[in-house]
């Protein structure tokens, strides 16, 4: 079965999912950061034009630190992301799901040059539409991964619904799908509900319709806790 | 469709997750997908450059042409991406036999005029090729599958169509570096793209073939995620429209079920009474008759007001104004674009001023490196303070008595010989790590308190030695000296290192 999910295990057994981002993804952040970084240096570059050839120098030191250090800081001390990871929801974690440190960050950061070759990042786009978790050079070689903060969008509450409790305790399998269609059907077309809801009639005792689907919204009430 | 058969894992998703999984896709069937795209992109391609390129002498015209058949590969890259998202994978004779087909279900021919430049192509493209619906139907239907996905399908196909010439320019870049010096492709390569300079007609249309053949390479390369990307994006819709993670929990809750059923009636001896068979059929019959009322449900459904509805829209425009007057670029501008037109200098002068300082702390680190080897760092330095306690015995001048040889005497006298020995044998390290300047460590042992004072050629050597020894006796194998040795070691000491102070 395919899916995009790293999963990975803390020492106390812990299973948890990385989802990890793609280059689509990751290349419109890239644009985000040349964008800010190139009216970074449109903002360094007026006032210090005026010095001749000492403001010339400034702006080539300044270029230098925020071409090198503009990713590493922003991935160290501002939660793993630098703005244009922000915009897209990414983050870059330590391959295991830990923060990214400073020598992750700046050897991801540093191979940035080798990706970049031949021509505007070819070696690091090859890399990713090739590796399984989507690295880059920099990424393989670091042991991070770039990955999603969130994986989607939150999904409404269920409308109240009457009462409605099983007869035995639900299987794990059970509880998680009564818990998606509550999430799930509310966006659904009503004629779809229901023909869903159906297809649980061990759940329903055999409820047809409008029925089904308004007992599986009180299953799932009662299963999350929020049954009046 | 049947969801259950797919090798996809089925999940809610963000838009981005979708394309990347299309990503994934094309990775665990790479072999099959790039053998259809190579196999459907470059006969037409090469056909493309003969005809139109070569005989025609019209290169740029076969590159657009090229890459407006885009939609004519996507269709056959998408049927083998559908069968590959069922576990299934077609070979390149059965993808190209199965194309004549596919081009007169799918609605190629508005796909190639007005549809050409819709950015979300790939993931309207299902609902033409797979779910094989006409007219109005099927743009209902692309509209509602394109919804709330356009973002990502946009930045997919913005992204897609940059990679192509990332790919593209990559692969000259590095073929120019790997060339020895003196040859370039690029100087031929870079007025035939621009129309700059004047070169041999004939020379500057074969490098645009190739350009163009090139080009074709990428688009083989490209296309296939730009297709899956859309592919999954279109799936991915339908999976939140229809919820097909849920139903597929149900039915694997159903054929649990009815597995725990199946081993209950194994476990019954009975025998007489057979279990009711699984309660998941008795859906079936009903899904049954509701796919067959279906056409007709889905036209009573079409014929509400909320299809198909005209509306009219009025909405104030700006006429256009014929241009009066071009502006010249403002002073600074030039200035700005003049200092910006600098950079490769710049970039030079701060490298090399890098270089320079790099250059400087090296020849800084290796002076100072060799300075420490001839000892000149040393020389100039002072001799660091005596320690204050050597081998766990205090030597600070000042905690001893004034005269040494007189105390211990009168210690042996009162039969304390250790402690004696002791004193002699302190005051001897005291004053030979602050008159004689003997450098002991803390640490040193009595052995490499003996070893430094003969290393430094100290003319107390032998009395000293002689002193070590006894000490040693006294202190780890409590042998008390003979009478006389004692005796002899006080006058020793006074010789050796005076009386008194």
């Amino acid at each position: 079965m395919l899916d995009t999910v790293r999963e990975v295990s803390t020492p106390e057994l812990i299973a948890l999912r990385l989802h990890c981002a793609g280059p689509i993804s990751r290349a419109l952040a890239w644009f985000v950061d040349l964008a800010i970084r190139i009216g970074v240096y449109l903002v360094l570059a007026f006032p210090l034009s005026a010095f001749g050839k000492a403001g010339t120098g400034l702006i080539l030191v300044g270029v230098f630190l925020i071409e090198w250090f503009y990713p590493v800081l922003f991935e160290v001390l501002a939660g793993g992301a630098t703005p244009g990871k922000r915009a897209l929801g990414l983050v870059v974690l330590n391959a295991d799901g830990s923060p990214v440190g400073w020598a992750a960050s700046m050897t991801r950061n540093l191979l940035r040059v080798v990706d970049f070759l031949p021509f505007f990042y070819a070696i690091g786009l090859v890399s990713m539409l090739a590796t399984r978790d989507f690295r880059r050079l920099g990424d393989i070689v670091a042991d991070t991964v770039v990955t999603y903060r969130r994986s989607a969008t939150p999904l409404p509450i269920a409308p109240d619904a009457p009462r409605w409790r099983p007869h035995a305790p639900l299987s794990r399998t059970a509880q998680r799908a009564v818990l998606a269609f509550a999430e799930r059907a509310p966006r659904l077309s009503p004629e779809r509900a229901e023909e869903l809801a159906e297809q649980a009639p061990m759940l329903t005792d055999d409820a047809r319709g409008a029925l089904a689907v308004s007992r599986l919204y009180g299953l799932a009430h009662y299963l999350s806790g929020r049954e009046q | 469709m049947r969801p259950e058969q797919l090798t996809l894992v089925l999940r809610p998703r963000s838009g981005m997750e979708a394309v990347d999984l299309g990503i994934r896709l094309v990775q665990a069937h790479a072999r099959s997908i790039f053998a259809t795209s190579f196999a459907v992109i470059l006969p037409p391609a090469l056909l493309i450059i003969a005809v139109v390129g070569y005989a025609l002498e019209m290169p740029s015209l076969a590159g657009t042409l090229i890459w407006w058949l885009k939609p004519l590969y996507d269709r056959a890259l998408l049927h083998g991406l559908s069968h590959a998202v069922f576990g299934e994978q077609p070979g390149v004779r059965q993808t190209w036999r199965a194309l004549p087909g596919l081009i007169r279900r799918s609605a190629l021919l508005p796909a190639l005029l007005w549809r050409r430049l819709d950015p979300l192509r790939s993931t309207r493209l299902p609902v033409d090729q797979l779910e094989g619906l006409k007219g109005r139907v099927a743009r209902d239907r692309r509209h509602i599958v394109a919804n709330r996905v356009g973002g990502a399908g946009f930045g997919l196909m913005f992204c897609c169509a940059n990679f192509e010439y990332v790919l593209l320019f990559g692969v000259i870049a590095l073929i120019e570096n790997l060339l020895p010096e003196r040859v370039s492709i690029l100087e031929h390569i870079w007025p035939a793209m621009t129309g700059s300079e004047v070169i041999d007609p004939q020379q500057a249309l074969w490098v645009a073939l190739a350009f163009n053949l090139g080009y074709a390479c990428m688009v083989a390369l490209i296309e296939p995620f730009y297709v899956a990307g859309g592919f999954t994006l279109y799936l991915k819709r339908r999976t939140d429209l229809e919820a097909w993670d849920v139903e597929l929990l149900f039915r694997r809750l159903a054929s649990e079920g009815a597995k725990r059923l199946a081993m209950l009636a194994l476990l019954v001896v009975c025998g007489a009474t057979l279990l009711p068979a699984p309660a998941a059929e008795a859906s079936e019959p009903r899904r049954e008759a509701a796919i067959r009322q279906a056409p007709k449900a889905i036209a009573d459904v079409l014929k509400a007001p909320e299809f198909g509805k005209s509306r009219k829209h009025q909405q104030l425009q700006f006429r256009a104004e014929p241009e009066t007057k071009t502006q010249d670029a403002p002073g600074w501008l030039k200035r700005w674009l003049e200092f910006w037109r600098g950079a490769g200098r710049w970039m030079a002068e701060g490298l090399r001023v890098a270089g320079w300082i790099g250059i400087a702390i090296v020849a800084a680190v290796l002076l100072r490196l060799l300075l420490r080897q001839l000892g000149v760092m040393r020389a100039r330095r002072a001799p660091p303070p005596p320690p204050a306690e050597v081998a766990g015995l205090d030597i600070r001048p000042e905690s001893l008595p004034n005269d040494v040889a007189e105390a211990a005497h009168q210690l042996l006298a009162s039969g304390r010989h250790r402690e004696a020995l002791g004193l002699l044998y302190r005051g001897a390290l005291s004053r030979l790590a602050h008159q004689s300047q003997i450098p002991f460590a803390r640490g040193d042992t009595e052995g490499d308190c003996l070893m430094r004072v003969t290393r430094a050629g100290s003319g107390a050597r032998a009395y000293f030695a002689q002193l070590t020894r006894s000490w040693q006796g006294v202190a780890y194998a409590h042998a008390a000296p003979a009478a006389d040795e004692g005796e002899r070691l006080c006058a020793g000491w006074r010789e050796a290192f005076g009386g008194g102070q």
